[in-house]
């Protein structure tokens, strides 16, 4: 039996599959997707993927459990925006109402004024490649979590007082957010290389 | 030595899963941060390699992400699903939470810390308030989370992107 088809006897017989792919022959990699995944964090699913693996019934040895390189766990949820689309030939005017969002020249200067609007700023940097990116460090994020941090931003640009259009938010890709303190000591990190 | 797409692609994967077995050996949490922070690095590189390896970008994985296009892929994927605004901006959400947790905590010279520096760093960075238990442990396990949603998204925009 080719090692592919012990893996996935393995892991069908460990999880509800809901979709998997696998693929490669030294190293394999692969993508499944079930909804037991639902509620643990990715190093829970992981330790779950590899006692399957390990699950002496299904008889795949040390050497055959350290070619299983990465299989990409998923819930329903989380794959179905990412997931294979049947029609994809169909599917390019959809994107056209995304790509219309493509041209705003004066987004830039209208996101600067709205993290400066409502942020205390020490650093802010922004540009525009196919979306606006940039950093700000402010004294606001000290103590605050990452996700706390997004979302926070996220509220600011959704808020109706700033005057964002859907489009305009849209376009807002990443900005990352840094306390001073992260920032100072990330910049002593990167002066030791 | 040259690396190619592919070869960024299949060191993810591999850099993903050591990091894991790193962390769970315990007491080796600089190499297991190291290899998480790696792992996101290798899939960047290998998203932004499949249309052009031009950009040498350094090791900022903020610069990367941007360079990559990883969002508008991601978006540009869920948008042919015909998934709601709604829907597309709570899968973004995920990966910049991951995005920003992965950026604050690796640099690339983590590889030169011992775990006395890596708890200095830590500290430095704020990131030992409020922790009971092994402030070290947290923190790896925070950033392979983190790692883990980067290259699981990753591996199936490069599946697509290869179909």
């Amino acid at each position: 039996m080719e090692l592919t088809e012990k893996v996935e006897r393995a892991l069908r017989n460990h999880f509800q599959v809901d979709h998997l792919d696998l693929s490669g022959n030294e190293g394999i990699t692969g993508v499944m997707v079930s909804p037991d995944f639902e509620g643990l964090q990715p190093l829970d699913r992981q330790r779950q993927i590899d006692r399957a693996l390990r699950d002496r019934s299904m008889k795949l040895t040390r050497r055959e459990q350290d070619r299983v390189v990465f299989i990409a766990p998923f819930t329903p949820d989380e794959y179905g925006p990412v997931g294979p689309v049947e029609d994809e030939e169909d599917r390019d005017d959809i994107l056209a109402g995304g790509r219309a969002c493509e041209s705003l020249p004066d987004l830039l200067p209208k996101v600067e004024s709205i993290l400066r609007g409502r942020f205390r700023i020490d650093q802010l940097e922004l540009v525009d490649d196919h979306g606006i990116y940039g950093s700000m460090v402010s004294p606001d994020f000290d103590g605050m979590s990452s996700s706390d941090r997004v979302d926070l931003l996220e509220r600011v640009f959704r808020d109706p007082g700033a005057g964002l259009s859907d489009c305009e938010r849209r376009r807002i890709r990443f900005i990352m957010s840094w306390a001073p303190v992260e920032y100072q000591a990330k910049l002593e990190l990167d002066s030791l290389g | 030595m040259i690396f190619t797409a592919e070869e960024y692609y299949r060191a993810a994967g591999e850099r993903i899963r050591q990091a894991s077995e790193i962390h769970e050996a315990g007491n080796r949490y600089a190499l297991a941060m190291y290899c998480s922070g790696l792992a996101v690095e290798c899939m960047l590189r290998a998203i932004h390699w499949q249309k052009d390896s031009s950009f040498e970008g350094r090791h900022d994985l903020s610069e990367l992400f941007r360079a990559s296009g990883f969002l508008e892929i991601h978006e540009d994927r869920a948008r042919r699903k015909r998934r709601t605004e709604e829907e597309i901006a709570r899968s973004a959400v995920i990966i910049r939470e991951a995005m920003s947790l992965a950026s604050t905590l690796w640099n690339n010279n983590l590889r030169f810390a011992s775990e006395a520096s890596l708890r200095a760093y830590l500290k430095r960075n704020g990131r030992l308030r409020g922790i009971r238990g092994d402030a070290l442990k947290k923190n790896s396990s925070d950033l392979l989370n983190a790692a883990q949603v980067i290259v699981r998204e990753g591996t199936e925009l490069w599946n697509l992107q290869k179909r």
